[in-house]
């Protein structure tokens, strides 16, 4: 698994609790302060955190690090590292992973948002789906656009017409390590490529038929949408179908 | 020219409006083509900005009734001016129907007529002063919608949905193309809004009772397409069961080859069964003597395509939805309604309790499912299952931070594929109805304007497994009411509705009263009560 060289920023306590939280970060100092104040609304009693930052350009770090000295009450164990250098997102999330020493890691971007009954409800659907080596919610997407994703199950046959599951899910860690992480997928879709190899691997996540977190939409991703993204998507799709070759994507 | 009568010219130029000895003298060329002056000036002379008379003349050409405010002094030649201007609007508005007319051939206008969806009494009403040919209200529809898609011909068409919705009606007039074509291949005519309007209005028509419709004394066949859609099977099944315990004698098939002429045949699903299976062989005769089972929506194209042998039928249809069994009775069709109901023994029965398909449950993180007797042990607190369109998932994420509060159970798949049963995302009817037997609260949200009463849905997998239905406001029948069967509410307002059931104590009274009803209902079913 590829991983950064990090500093610590903070360490708060020293028992990591069954769920840890996965935070990458980077240039998220308006959104960080509320995605991390839904976790310490959640109704989980036990929860660790580990946000690493990935050379943000502006204060991000900054703004979690106040925020744990007032907050690091509601975590067993909390920590804030910084990558040494800027690393992308995947190696970052690889970087958690291997940081956080909990059971599960659930990965939460540091724009998004997650209901209070989220990560027990993921704790419970893993803990009672042996098979599974992870879960998943709906979620409700807000912001710049509205709606529901997250809505059909994972399965093979679905991935063919494209990825429908988002990062944000509870995963087993010896898994993960098992599986190298996230490997680092040019232009993005880097959790699409992680559900494909687990195909590859017969494993699958299963799906809370609940709406338990909040995907942001940013006004400029909208805008990217109908713009430039064309030509990245064809190298995305080449890229990925180059990668997976069972996969014929429509 | 031919299409201007001898009696239009003749009461043109005895109108007072028309000197013809200063129009000749005026436009000299009039004289040199050889044509009556007055027929001259109404074929042509009017489209060049020509002048009828001298008077006319000295009313300035392009004056705007907003200026006779200032121009008092010249009111009188203004009024005159703009009678003589409505006049020849008249007649060219005649003439263009005559061009209509020539459209209107007497094999189409009897394909109109035949077809029921030219209704003069609708198109009088509707656009009353805008008609100009009281005479032929069919070739006033036909010339005016040309230009003014807004015109309808009937409560149900729409010329404009019909023009959005099929790009390749360009070059013919979207009804004609409609009657000649469209319906026979089964295309979308009836905008969502007009189907609204017009089954919002059926809520007091009387219907026909099955009883009624299908005679007693002779043998029956209940045919369904066997390629078809596997739900049709269920539907001639129960209906099977349904008829032979009212007494009569039923066989289920899926061909014809050796049709008797004592025996009645009922067809489920037509678009299926005449439109692609064995019934695309039969005679007029046997398509009139049928009676058919009406299994669509209104908006749907499967529905345009069952229309056409629906009105073939002498004896009468039966329809699945009570709205739609009341417009069809509205369109002139004996029409009963034919309700599936949790008939023990039959296949819409989910009375017994059954383990969750294993895809189910391997896909998805399930509650153990317990049966409680009583409701607020259920463990699901609300259940909401459909395809999911942009609409639903608006109405979901605006209440996603009521739902995120309990234990829900949201199969709503996005299905933008072809999809075959089996596939994991698909949610069979009986494990559907399992859930829904271990669920509080089933959430009904239309999946666009229309606002059918989903009665598979909400009545069998709903209320008939005593989960408490919240809805989307409904066409109203006489079979289930809001407020005592389910309860009714607006999507914006559905997220606080939940919340004050399942929180508040007047919610939770409402919901046991609620229970206690469609129990209760249920119960009557079980003795005997079939709604007929």
């Amino acid at each position: 698994m590829i991983v950064q060289d990090t500093e610590t920023l903070f360490d708060h306590g020293s028992s990591w609790s069954d769920v840890c939280v996965v935070v990458p970060l980077y240039n998220y100092e308006k959104y960080i302060r509320q995605t991390l104040l839904s976790l310490v609304a959640q109704d989980l009693a036990e929860v660790s955190l580990v946000v690493v930052d990935d050379c943000s350009k502006d204060n991000s770090p900054v703004v979690v690090e106040d925020w744990l000295k007032s907050h690091m009450d509601r975590f067993g164990k909390a920590m804030l590292v910084r990558n040494v250098k800027n690393a992308g997102l995947s190696i970052t999330r690889n970087t958690g992973i291997s940081i956080a020493q909990s059971r599960y890691l659930f990965f939460l971007d540091a724009d998004n948002l997650i209901y209070p009954r989220c990560l027990s409800r993921h704790l419970e659907a893993v803990q009672r789906n042996a098979g599974a080596q992870g879960a998943y919610s709906l979620l409700e997407i807000f912001d710049a656009d509205r709606g529901i994703m997250g809505t059909e199950v994972f399965h093979r046959g679905r991935f063919k017409h494209g990825n429908h599951i988002d990062a944000m899910a509870l995963i087993r860690r010896d898994f993960l390590l098992k599986m190298e992480g996230y490997h680092n997928i040019q232009f993005g879709w880097e959790d699409f490529d992680l559900w494909l190899r687990m195909c590859e691997a017969g494993e699958f996540l299963v799906q809370i038929p609940e709406i338990l977190g909040r995907y942001r939409v940013h006004q400029q991703s909208m805008l990217r949408t109908t713009t430039n993204v064309g030509k990245n998507h064809i190298a995305l799709r080449e890229n990925i179908t180059s990668l997976h070759p069972w996969l014929q994507l429509d | 020219m031919s299409f201007l009568s001898e009696e239009e010219v003749a009461s043109f130029r005895s109108s007072g409006q028309f000197d013809e000895e200063w129009y000749v003298e005026q436009y000299p060329d009039v004289k040199l083509v050889g044509m009556d002056p007055a027929r001259h000036f109404l074929w042509v002379g009017a489209k060049l900005g020509r002048r009828p008379s001298a008077a006319a003349a000295a009313a300035p050409a392009n004056d705007r009734d907003g200026r006779d405010a200032v121009q008092a002094d010249l009111a009188p030649t203004k009024r005159r001016k703009r009678h003589v201007r409505t006049t020849i609007q008249k007649i060219q508005a005649a003439s263009e129907t005559r061009s209509a007319l020539k459209v209107l051939t007497p094999e189409l206008r009897s394909k109109i007529y035949e077809s029921g969806f030219f209704d003069e009494q609708y198109y009088e009403n509707a656009h009353g002063d805008m008609i100009s040919d009281r005479n032929d209200l069919l070739a006033d529809y036909i010339r005016a919608s040309k230009s003014d898609p807004g015109r309808d011909p009937g409560p149900l068409f729409s010329t404009r949905y019909y023009l959005d919705t099929h790009e390749d009606v360009r070059n013919i007039h979207p009804f004609v193309h409609y009657v000649q074509y469209g319906m026979h291949e089964g295309r979308a005519a009836f905008s969502p809004e007009k189907v609204n309007a017009f089954l919002e209005g059926a809520g007091d028509v009387e219907l026909d009772s099955l009883l009624d419709i299908v005679p007693r004394g002779r043998p029956i066949n209940v045919l369904y397409w066997g390629e078809g859609n596997f739900f049709f099977a269920d539907v001639a099944q129960y209906l099977e069961q349904l008829l032979t315990e009212q007494g009569y004698q039923v066989t289920v098939r899926t061909d014809l080859s050796e049709s008797a002429h004592d025996v009645l045949n009922i067809v489920v699903a037509p678009h299926e069964f005449c439109a692609l299976g064995p019934g695309r062989h039969w005679t007029a005769d046997q398509y009139a003597d049928a009676v058919y089972v009406n299994t669509e929506q209104w908006q749907t194209s499967w529905f345009a395509l069952s229309l056409k042998y629906l009105r073939r039928t002498h004896r009468g249809v039966l329809d699945l939805n009570p709205s739609s069994a009341q417009g069809l009775v509205k369109l002139g069709m004996r029409t009963a309604f034919l309700p599936l109901l949790p008939l023990p023994g039959s296949c819409f029965d989910f009375s017994e309790k059954q383990p969750l398909s294993r895809h189910v449950t391997w896909h998805k993180f399930v509650e153990p499912l317990c049966y409680p007797d009583r409701l607020e042990e259920r463990p699901y607190d609300v259940l909401c299952c459909g395809v999911l369109n942009d609409r639903r998932a608006k109405g979901l994420a605006a209440m996603a931070p009521v739902l995120a509060r309990h234990r829900c159970f949201i199969h709503v798949p996005r299905f933008n594929r072809p999809i075959k049963p089996g596939e994991p995302d698909v949610l069979s009817a009986e494990d559907f109805a399992q859930i829904a037997r271990n669920s509080k609260i089933m959430l009904n949200i239309h999946q666009g304007e229309s606002h059918y009463i989903e009665w598979q849905r909400a009545f069998l997998v709903g209320m008939m497994q005593g989960v408490i239905v919240v809805s989307e406001p409904c066409y109203p029948n006489r079979y289930v009411q809001p407020g005592v069967h389910y309860v009714e509410t607006s999507l914006e307002r559905m997220g606080s509705v939940i919340t004050e059931l399942l929180t508040t104590k007047a919610g939770k009274k409402k919901m046991a009263e609620i229970h206690a009803n469609i129990m209760d209902l249920r119960d009557r079913i079980r003795r005997g009560e079939r709604f007929l």
